[in-house]
């Protein structure tokens, strides 16, 4: 087994977009790589660059559309490689470099399981806009959620369960509405046009709106059952 | 993060929480969002001939900082002319109230509500006839 020290010596490399340079082939075992980050071979360590952006990190195709099992098991299959505890006997460095390569395959699954935030990655990857730099929303959204606030309220107010359902059922579908329309502009993200992206924005920027709405109609399982007067 | 005892204040007594009719002429309303926590705010103000503001009220659905950043903002806008309203800075609610910087998005809120405030009732005003009205219109007297 080669965990013995880490690898940066000359070998295949991957450029990926933003000419940072991934390993396509093992140093020590010139097995092929299926993740830049080990060699499922002889089990190697290669300090991918944080920079490395997830997809590529995971062996991914940088797209929406992606097959959350698939994802599972990539994530499953890798953690027999590179997780620490198979490194217990190794040196300190190699040990260090398994730590955080895990966190950072830990942190991209994360990301890419979420659809919000797998969009909103790859809206990142695209080159924006944040959320910072555009701040709208579709339409009218704002006085929607202004009128489905009060709404909310003032059924909490007359501890009306059935207005609340019927308040909630409502935002729901709104919500799955809304992620609907993302998914074709996520797809086509990476090469789309800054008009494109924009739409793309204002549709995330909404899910925040859209989620609070929800919280905001569900019943507080903690809190205290008020008796009718 | 100890909360200053005027956000505590605002967010427990808030002054001038409603509404004013949309519909009026000399009524300007913002309604702004912060897409990071989702938080809206409204925020209306009337102006008499002059431009000076007589009244203000807000609706705020977010966090204590930020309704006490609206409830502020209203109390400040009254009295003022339109202009004198311009003038006013999210800075200045953030050193009134010491707002934690975590909060500081609150102060911006308020400052873009007060903002779009202000352009809705000049809109109205210079756009007179030209001013498209709105579907429901309900006199009210004011």
């Amino acid at each position: 087994m080669g965990f013995g020290r880490t690898s940066q010596a000359a070998g295949e490399f991957l450029m990926t977009d933003d000419a940072r340079t991934v390993p396509t082939r093992c140093t020590e075992c010139e097995a092929h790589l299926d993740f830049p980050m080990v060699c499922t071979g002889c089990r190697q360590l290669y300090p991918v660059p944080e920079s490395v952006d997830y997809f590529t990190l995971l062996g991914l195709d940088r797209r929406y559309d992606l097959d959350e099992e698939q994802l599972h098991g990539v994530c499953l299959g890798l953690a027999r490689y590179i997780h620490p505890d198979r490194f217990a006997e190794a040196p300190e460095e190699v040990r260090r470099l398994a730590t955080r390569l895990s966190a950072e395959v830990n942190n991209a699954v994360a990301v890419l399981l979420d659809p919000v935030r797998r969009a909103s990655y790859l809206l990142d990857l695209a080159g924006g806009p944040t959320a910072g730099q555009e701040r709208g929303v579709p339409g009218e959204l704002l006085r929607e959620v202004l009128v489905l606030r009060e709404q909310i309220t003032e059924a909490k107010e007359r501890h009306d369960e059935a207005e609340l359902e019927r308040l909630r059922a409502t935002i729901g579908s709104q919500r799955e509405e809304n992620l609907r329309r993302i998914a074709p502009l996520a797809e086509g993200a990476c090469a789309a046009d800054a008009g494109h992206r924009r739409e793309l924005r204002l549709r995330l920027n909404a899910m925040k709106y859209w989620d609070n709405l929800l919280a905001e109609s569900t019943p507080d399982p903690l809190a205290p059952a008020t008796p009718k007067p | 993060m100890a909360y200053s005892d005027k956000i505590v204040d605002h967010y427990q007594n808030p002054r001038n929480v409603g509404a004013l009719d949309k519909n009026l002429p000399n009524v300007g309303t913002g309604i702004v969002g912060a897409p990071e926590c989702g938080d809206v705010m409204k925020l209306q103000i009337m102006v008499d001939d002059d431009d000076r503001v007589v009244d203000a009220k807000f609706k705020t659905f977010g966090c204590g900082s930020a309704i006490a950043s609206s409830s502020l903002a209203t109390e400040w806008l009254k009295g003022k002319t339109l202009d004198e309203a311009l003038q006013i800075r999210n800075t200045d609610i953030v050193k009134e109230l010491s707002l934690p910087p975590v909060k500081i998005h609150c102060s911006v809120l308020a400052e873009d509500a007060i903002r779009a405030a202000i352009a809705d009732v000049q809109r109205k005003k210079a756009g007179g006839a030209d001013a498209v009205p709105e579907p429901t219109p309900q006199p009210q007297k004011v």
